[in-house]
């Protein structure tokens, strides 16, 4: 028990010292916990939010060719599918069976192409209530012929006013208000004046929308689609709901209203999602079901799926010469694809920055052990002289820099994780393209237990093999001569 | 009561005389005539092709394309040449497939005939051969004017559920069968574009339109016209008919 005494007394000895090698280490440890965790919250946000849009973690899509060769997307047999569900043992909150078709959608002179997606509200429950309506209604929505749409995409078409200001109203407020200020002797923040200026205006826009919204429920809409056989086609549905959203994706109408429009048999659909409660090990999980169909179903191999996108694996299926049907395994992370690959990139990349931080910091050990070790002689000859063995003195330095470890990383860590939370408290309204990487407009963390746990580990491994060397050097001094040292 | 039993009598024998006059016309062959009279089977055609598109509250956009066309193949090309931004992307089409090309990024992008060009009420395959008699049969006709020109009226519908437009309402000149006036309709019967054909010109004994006024009858106020000129049928090298010329003309 002496011996972590002594050197722990040994380090607050040499301060400066001390708090230099330790606040290398925190350094390395703070910047490994915030870019790993800014990147795994980012790539935990995206997976969430594409999950909720697209509503599924693992997908089932099937294709046939028709005579002409032309290739239709719907599935004509889930059975087997619906049966190897529960022998998979995944654990699920949702399962969807949907219709999702490419439409422009038109309101007088005004359009916008949309996903237009088919629900069978009575199976699929979950979105009714997931969706934060600010007019209208998502109930009553089974066999009727109502659109449920973003307040973006009503804005887009010209069915509600713009709740906030463009980038030209901006430029025009703010040069409006330079010439007022210029001309009242600037005297009042001009900035500070603006920045009101446009809250407030804002702040009515919304209001207006807010009280135009349900003014217009009950609006027809246009749709301009196509047959699955491509053949052009128009339906027409009534708004019966607006909903707000960081991420416009789909408007959503009755599935067999819109099966009937792109001429798909009652009941059939084109996509089935998955929604699981874990959704870590997408790869393994996404195997699991291909392992339990595949002698059901002729699927399209693995090596064909992974790191793909539907579209692109459906691309090759085009130029594909095949008859009957195929069927299509796949899940988010490949949806996702280069996002998901770049960010992991970015994690892996401050992995090696904080080795290339550690391996500079081991550098920095040795040598100063080695000067330590020089300045400590005559205190290590005595100890040797009193009796200490080798081994202890090998251990005391070993010690020391195991302690030197810890008090470097864990604050390291804790800070890093303290910077997390503070960005978690900033919110990133204003920049709607990164919509996708938030939480709510937040930006959320996620740490890899296990890659946090072997950081450290890998610390303190290399911060004794640092001082290792040094150490077996003390403990093999002759006590006669390293009391005789001149320094 | 005497004087309006008479003006039904009236009312329906002519209604009756126009159905039997067009009744007994050979529809198929009026199509079939229609095709061939824009099908320049024996050579190429190119022309020069000003599209302008209005849209409501948006400035007018232009866009000037050079237009290839080899009918026997089934093969069309076209380089936009104004405006500047634009110039060089390309289309090629071969049968029912369709290529978009950009010259920034200098790929080929998968298209659709289906699909409108370059944002305008004018779809890829207005560019195509007429090919009515191939993917129509004929239902209702009847004779009418269209403003002081005899015309004949005819409701064609698609033969399969593959053509692109369900329905078409065609206004045909008596004398020669020229186009006058197209409605398209979709499967649900609603009616989305109507393209006027003012004029024509004949090049090599075929007649091309020299413009095309394309109404979009979803979106309010949107309409498209197509203007033909500096038409040619001189032979044209067979490598202006792959998606390499597109490559090349950018170089």
């Amino acid at each position: 028990m002496i011996l972590p005494k002594i050197a722990l007394r040994n380090l607050s000895r040499q301060k400066r010292r001390s708090i230099l090698l330790g606040g290398a280490l925190a350094f390395g440890m703070f910047i490994l916990v915030v870019v790993n965790g800014v990147t795994g919250g980012l790539v935990s946000s995206l997976q969430k939010n594409f999950s909720n849009m697209i509503s599924g973690h693992i997908f089932f899509l099937q294709v046939q060719k028709d005579s002409d060769g032309k290739m239709i997307d719907m599935i004509t047999d889930d059975a087997a599918l619906m049966a190897a569900i529960k022998p998979s043992k995944l654990v699920y909150t949702d399962l969807t069976r949907r219709t999702s078709i490419l439409g422009t959608v038109i309101f007088g002179a005004d359009a916008a192409s949309r996903s237009i997606t088919g629900i069978d509200w009575n199976e699929d429950k979950k979105l009714a209530s997931s969706l934060k309506m600010v007019a209208g209604s998502a109930t009553a929505m089974a066999g009727s012929d109502g659109i449920l749409i973003s307040s973006t995409l009503a804005e887009l078409i010209g069915l509600l006013p713009k709740k906030t200001m463009s980038y030209t109203e901006r430029a025009l407020m703010r040069r409006d208000l330079k010439v007022e200020w210029r001309a009242g002797g600037k005297k009042f923040d001009l900035e500070k004046t603006l920045d009101a200026k446009i809250k407030k205006t804002e702040a009515d826009l919304k209001q207006k929308q807010l009280d135009t919204a349900p003014k217009v429920i009950g609006e027809t809409l246009v749709v301009q689609l196509s047959t699955i056989h491509g053949q052009q086609n128009v339906a027409e549905f009534q708004v019966k709901g607006i909903f707000e959203t960081q991420m416009d994706y789909s408007a959503y109408v009755d599935r067999d209203k819109l099966d009937a429009y792109v001429e798909m048999p009652k009941g059939s659909y084109n996509l089935f999602g998955l929604v699981l409660k874990d959704y870590s090990n997408l790869e393994a999980k996404t195997m699991i079901l291909q392992n339990l169909l595949k002698s059901k179903y002729s699927l399209v191999p693995s090596a064909k799926v992974n790191g793909r996108s539907a579209d692109t694996i459906l691309g090759d299926l085009k130029k594909e010469d095949f008859k009957g049907t195929k069927t299509l395994i796949t899940n988010l992370n490949n949806e996702l694809g280069s996002f998901v690959s770049i960010l992991t990139g970015v994690q892996a990349a401050s992995f090696v920055l904080f080795l290339i931080v550690i391996g500079v910091v081991m550098v920095g050990l040795v040598n100063t052990y080695r000067i330590v070790i020089f300045e400590r002689t005559k205190e290590i000859g005595t100890m040797r002289a009193v009796g200490t063995q080798r081994k202890q003195v090998r251990n005391l330095f070993v010690l020391e820099a195991l302690f030197l470890a810890l008090a470097g990383t864990i604050p390291g860590a804790v800070l890093g994780f303290i910077v997390l939370k503070i960005i978690g408290l900033f919110k990133f309204d204003a920049f709607t393209e990164l919509a996708y990487f938030l939480d709510n407009g937040h930006v959320g963390y996620s740490i890899s237990p296990v890659m946090l746990v072997a950081s450290f580990i890998m610390v303190i491994i290399f911060t004794v093999l640092a001082a290792l060397i040094p150490a077996r050097q003390a403990a093999r001094m002759q006590p006669a001569e390293a009391l005789r040292t001149q320094l | 009561m005497k004087k309006i039993l008479a003006y039904l009598i009236i009312a329906l024998v002519a209604v009756s005389s126009a159905s039997a006059q067009t009744a007994s016309l050979d529809w198929n062959k009026i199509l079939t005539r229609i095709d061939e009279m824009g099908d320049f089977e024996k050579g190429d055609f190119s022309a020069e092709v000003t599209v302008v598109s209005q849209k409501p509250g948006k400035d007018d956009s232009s866009i000037v394309v050079r237009y290839f066309r080899r009918d026997v193949e089934k093969k069309f090309t076209m380089v936009i040449l104004k405006p500047e931004i634009q110039k060089g992307q390309g289309y090629f089409c071969a049968g029912d497939d369709l290529w978009f090309y950009d010259p920034e990024s200098r790929k080929f992008a998968y298209s659709s005939l289906k699909e409108s060009f370059q944002d305008s009420d004018a779809q890829n395959s207005d560019f195509s051969a007429s090919s009515l008699a191939k993917d129509y049969t004929v239902g209702d006709t009847s004779a009418a004017k269209l403003g002081s020109i005899d015309v004949y009226v005819a409701m064609l519908t698609a033969k399969d559920n593959k053509v692109a437009v369900a329905k078409r309402k065609i206004w045909i000149r008596q004398d020669n069968y020229l186009v006058l006036k197209e409605e398209h309709y979709s499967v649900s019967d609603r009616l989305m574009r109507t393209i006027a054909y003012p004029k024509y010109q004949t090049v090599d004994g075929k007649f091309v339109p020299m413009s095309m006024l394309i109404v979009d009858n979803l979106k309010v106020g949107e309409k498209t016209q197509l203007t033909f000129a500096n038409t040619s049928v001189t032979k044209l090298p067979d490598n202006v008919f792959n998606k390499d010329y597109l490559e090349r003309v950018n170089k």
